[in-house]
């Protein structure tokens, strides 16, 4: 039995817009499940509807094999964890953490032990009698933390829990809620934009666009076999290069002609991908990841027709890897992302991305062959989007 | 490029490389800032002055005259506290005290209740319903009304014969004259304070209501509090910020009623029936334009202004314990 179900939920608003279509979604028990997509997805519209706190229009939510869809959000026994974390001012961290114990008539004592047990396993002890507005961000989400964990809930709901708070304090609290969620074994669905937190947190990933669920999936699996154009630009930083490209027959092997530049396919493209071959002298859209091409100049043995020639435009040299800049000539594929940049292509070319390793002194300005690890393009249809693989 | 020279040259003439001007972080100085003060005090002159003639110096005037036998004619002689201790001689004193204790009556009943109905209406009227906004220009029109003319429709309907009284009839009850029986006349001015002053609080209390954070309220639900315990625990704390400022208002408008028991009187500003609707600041009134005491009237405003300031300074002390500002967005 799953621990949450969400059978086929939809949202419509009074005005008609649908922020949630159809939806469908199993939470194991135990489970850390993300639920990631752009801004204006309906990613909290779909969290808000399982605290309650949104009538849904169609469907039904389960919580344990209990139908919780027309029940009161305090009867749910699910427990939330805000963007603006949402402590209350007047009281302090102790009656924030207590609030939902005395809501529900806990004695005093009682309540006590289990406020101080909770500060303790978020580090908050020293802080029980101040109020909210002496903490800072990082302290404030763990009060928030804390008053979700306190009831012990059958299910953690998170908004963005990390969104206000400063890149470093992200990384910090991003594994402590991992942590926190392991040691409890409670089921989680976590929404969030970021990309990071989803892969870096998450069992398993929903990615959502525009009230569509798009594809669940273990983080690994989304980001090496993503089923359609959306979740592969979506998922990855820099994103995937995406391109409009022919895949053809030469002799007894496959290529991809991009814009004026042509790429021999490894033998092993097709034996992954058998579908391809329905699409041959077929407009399709590929992509490319940034980590899957190489500076030809530092890695001499890759095959020669599997490289392409690009003049080099910007470098960004991070340490660890240097990002390259460069264009194609070959037409741009929108992902359909709304929070992508607009300007990434054209008709003519499309602006790319590789990651170099940091051994590689291309400069700007410089012509320079580019080797690509065929074996982990990625193909999808050019009118459906969706990947084709088997 | 000879002129774009010839600009550097006379910058580095005037600010030598050597001496960079540093930024100071205080307010511009010279002669932008001077020219810009010219101008504030120039547009601030005719307020100054109006402040000044009507309203600070007959209040420094006030304040002196309340040590004189000042009549309204000739000048006024210094008296010392003649005035002060007239206040509780056996001829003014029970008259004033009768001032203040109706005062007291009517602020104390009228005070909570227009913070009790300001609130509820503020709740009822916060809620998502179709034609909201007709409601709350209903409610808020009594505000608006002019004083004297929402009081003439009272002085109308708790009349021997008007609305309340053919109400109660119809129950059986044979009614009092509301604001002749000397019983019931500051229970007629409660109500019409009521009416005219709830839809200003209840004004202030929806735009609290309104920008309440809705994630706090949102959180309390999922905590696990219904309507009644989000209202205790999370709207009311957050509300008190209006609370206070309605609460301040309300004790300084309470304690200076006047207009509704000027125009109740049978006699406008006697305190009629039987001094029942005689109030501190008709009390002063009196002195000063029936009596021509000027001297005396003066001293007690002074000592009623020194009461609502202890008042409010009490209340402003004691807020630090439960006004709650703390929420940050």
């Amino acid at each position: 039995m799953s621990a949450v179900r969400l059978d086929r939920i939809t949202k419509v608003y009074p005005n008609g817009f649908e922020a949630v279509s159809d939806l469908s979604l199993d939470l194991a028990d135990g489970e850390f499940l993300v639920l990631v997509g752009p801004s204006g997805c309906g990613k909290s519209t779909v969290l808000r509807m399982i605290a309650g706190l949104e009538v849904i229009s169609d469907g039904d939510i389960y919580v344990g094999d209990r139908c919780v869809s027309d029940v009161a959000p305090k009867d749910r026994d699910v427990a939330m964890v805000f963007q603006n974390y949402a402590l209350y001012p007047q009281m302090t961290v102790a009656a924030n953490i207590g609030f939902p114990l005395r809501l529900r008539k806990m004695r005093k004592a009682e309540r006590r032990a289990k406020v101080e047990e909770a500060a303790k396993m978020l580090e908050l002890t020293e802080q029980l009698d101040k109020k909210p507005s002496k903490l800072s961000g990082g302290q404030r989400q763990r009060v928030a933390m804390g008053r979700a964990i306190v009831r012990q809930p059958a299910l953690f709901l998170m908004d963005e829990p990390l969104s206000n708070l400063d890149a470093k304090l992200r990384v910090q609290m991003r594994a402590d809620i991992a942590r926190l969620q392991t040691e409890l074994g409670v089921t989680t669905f976590y929404v969030t934009h970021d990309q990071v937190e989803a892969m870096t947190m998450g069992d398993r990933v929903a990615v959502i666009k525009d009230g569509h669920l798009q594809q669940v999936a273990s983080p690994e699996s989304l980001y090496d076999e993503p089923a359609n154009v959306f979740v592969a630009a979506f998922i990855g930083s820099p994103s995937m290069n995406l391109y409009e490209g022919r895949v053809s027959e030469s002799g007894d092997q496959l290529v991809v002609q991009l814009g004026d530049q042509r790429l021999a396919l490894s033998a092993e493209v097709l034996h992954t991908r058998p579908a391809l071959r329905g699409h041959i002298d077929q407009p399709v859209v590929v992509g490319i990841r940034p980590e899957d091409m190489e500076d030809a100049a530092i890695a001499p043995g890759h095959p020669e027709d599997q490289r392409i020639e690009v003049e080099v435009e910007v470098r960004e040299a991070l340490g660890s890897e240097t990002l390259i800049h460069f264009k194609l000539a070959a037409p741009y594929v929108d992902s359909g992302d709304p929070d992508a940049l607009d300007e990434l292509g054209d008709e003519d070319e499309s602006r790319c991305t590789a990651r170099f390793s940091p051994d590689s002194r291309t400069r700007p300005g410089d012509r320079i062959q580019v080797n690509v690890t065929t074996e982990k393009m990625h193909f999808f249809d050019r009118s459906t989007h969706a990947a084709i693989r088997d | 490029m000879t002129d774009g020279q010839g600009r550097l040259r006379l910058l580095s003439r005037r600010r030598p490389r050597s001496h960079p001007q540093k930024p100071s972080g205080k307010r511009p100085s010279g002669k932008l800032a001077r020219r810009e003060a010219r101008w504030f005090y120039l547009f601030i002159t005719p307020w100054i002055i109006g402040f000044a003639a009507f309203a600070a110096w007959p209040i420094l005037a006030s304040f002196g005259l309340a040590f004189s036998d000042y009549d309204l004619s000739g000048w006024p002689n210094f008296i010392g506290f003649d005035n002060f201790d007239k206040m509780t001689d056996p001829v003014q004193g029970p008259v004033l005290a009768k001032a203040i204790r109706n005062t007291l009556f009517i602020a104390l009943l009228v005070i909570p209740m227009q913070l009790v109905f300001g609130l509820a209406l503020a709740l009822l009227l916060s809620q998502r319903v179709r034609g909201m906004p007709v409601f709350r220009t209903a409610f808020y029109l009594p505000t608006v009304v002019s004083g004297v003319a929402s009081i003439v429709v009272w002085i109308w309907i708790l009349g021997s014969d008007g609305l309340l009284n053919q109400g109660l009839e119809l129950l059986g009850i044979d009614g009092p004259v509301w604001l002749r029986d000397p019983a019931t006349v500051k229970l007629g001015v409660v109500i019409v304070m009521i009416w005219g002053g709830t839809g200003g609080m209840m004004l202030i209390f929806l735009a609290g209501l309104q920008s309440l954070p809705a994630e706090l309220l949102d959180a309390s639900a999922v905590d696990g509090a219904g309507a009644v315990r989000r209202f205790w625990h999370v709207k009311l704390p957050l509300l008190t910020p209006q609370l206070f400022f309605n609460l301040v208002i309300g004790i300084a408008g309470g304690l200076g009623v006047f207009t509704e028991t000027y125009v109740i009187s049978t006699d406008p500003g006697s305190g009629s029936p039987a001094n029942e609707s005689l109030t501190l600041v008709m009390y002063i009134y009196r002195q000063l334009l029936q009596n021509l005491q000027a001297g005396y009237a003066s001293a007690v405003a002074w000592v009623f202004t020194a009461a609502v300031a202890a008042l409010t300074a009490i209340q402003f002390w004691t807020s630090r314990r439960w006004v709650h500002y703390e929420y940050e967005n």
